[in-house]
C-alpha cells in the first residue's frame, strides 16, 4: 500500500467512526430510515468521496503494480458497508443478522474487485494499454 | 482496371487501419529505443519509420506515453524550453527488455525466418 492509500484508509476509518458516534443516539431512537438519516448518509458519502478523490489524485500509480484506483474504491466501499452495518444494527438490534449482511456485502465487493483486476495490468485492460 | 484499383485501395486501407491499431506501442517503444525523445520527436520518428502510413494525433500520443509511464515501460524528465518544460521520454530497463522479447518472439523468430522472409520479399521489390 502506498503512504497516501494508508492515510486514506485511516481517514476513512476515523470519518466512519466519528460519523457513527455522532449519529448513534439519533439512530438508537429511530424506527427506520427517515429523510434526515438518508441526508446524513449522503453527507457521509460526499465527504468520503471527496477524501478519496483528494488522496487518489496525488498518489502515484507507478509506485505499485496493482490497480491503485480500485484499492481506493475498495476502502471507500468497505467504509460505507461498515457504517451501513452500524446503522442497521441500531434498528434491527440483531448482531448476527447485521454481521452476516455486512460480511456478505464485503465479500461481494471484494469478489467483484478481484474479478475486475484479473483482466487488467495495473488500471488498464490489455486493449487499452497496447493499442 | 479502375474499379479493381479503387476496390484494392479500399481493401488495403481497411487492412492497414486495423493493422495499425496494434502497432502504436511497438513504434513508440522503437522510437525511445533510438534515444530519449519528446513527443514531437517521437511522432516524427514514427512518421519517417512508417513512410507516413501511420499518423498519431497529439492526444493519443500523450495518453499512450502516460500509460507507458504509469506501467513503468518509459520514464521521463522535464527539459526546460522557451515555454513550459517539455517531457523528454526514454525507455526504462523494463520497457527495453519487453521490447527485446516482443521483437524476438513476434518479428525475428517469425517474419525473419528465411523461408517466410523470402516469401514476403518475392514479387515485392
Amino acid at each position: 500500500m502506498t503512504r497516501r492509500l494508508k492515510l486514506f484508509a485511516l481517514c476513512a476509518a476515523l470519518w466512519t467512526g466519528l460519523w457513527f458516534l455522532l449519529l448513534y443516539r439519533l439512530l438508537h431512537n429511530a424506527q427506520g430510515p427517515g429523510p434526515a438519516l438518508v441526508s446524513c448518509f449522503v453527507v457521509f458519502t460526499v465527504v468520503l468521496s471527496s477524501l478519496e478523490r483528494h488522496f487518489k489524485a496525488r498518489d502515484d500509480q507507478r509506485a505499485v503494480r496493482y490497480n491503485l484506483s480500485l484499492r481506493y474504491s475498495l476502502v471507500a466501499a468497505a467504509a460505507s458497508i461498515l457504517l451501513s452495518s452500524g446503522w442497521a444494527l441500531a434498528w434491527q438490534r440483531s448482531l448476527g443478522f447485521v454481521l452476516i449482511l455486512g460480511t456478505a456485502s464485503l465479500l461481494v465487493v471484494v469478489a467483484a474487485a478481484l474479478a475486475g483486476t484479473r483482466r487488467r495490468i495495473k488500471a488498464y485492460t490489455k486493449d487499452e494499454l497496447f493499442q | 482496371m479502375s474499379r479493381d484499383g479503387d476496390y484494392a485501395r479500399k481493401l488495403l486501407a481497411g487492412w492497414e487501419d486495423v493493422h495499425k491499431k496494434g502497432q502504436l506501442t511497438l513504434w513508440i517503444l522503437l522510437a525511445l529505443k533510438d534515444g530519449p525523445k519528446h513527443m514531437a520527436e517521437i511522432k516524427a520518428f514514427i512518421d519517417r519509420g512508417t513512410n507516413g502510413t501511420m499518423s498519431v494525433d497529439d492526444q493519443s500520443m500523450y495518453r499512450a506515453l502516460r500509460r507507458y509511464y504509469e506501467t513503468e515501460l518509459a520514464d521521463f524528465e522535464a527539459a526546460p524550453g522557451n515555454g513550459p518544460d517539455r517531457k523528454v521520454y526514454r525507455l526504462s530497463a523494463l520497457g527495453e527488455s519487453l521490447l527485446r522479447e516482443f521483437v524476438k518472439r513476434n518479428i525475428i523468430d517469425t517474419l525473419y525466418k528465411p523461408a517466410i522472409r523470402s516469401l514476403i520479399e518475392r514479387d515485392s521489390r
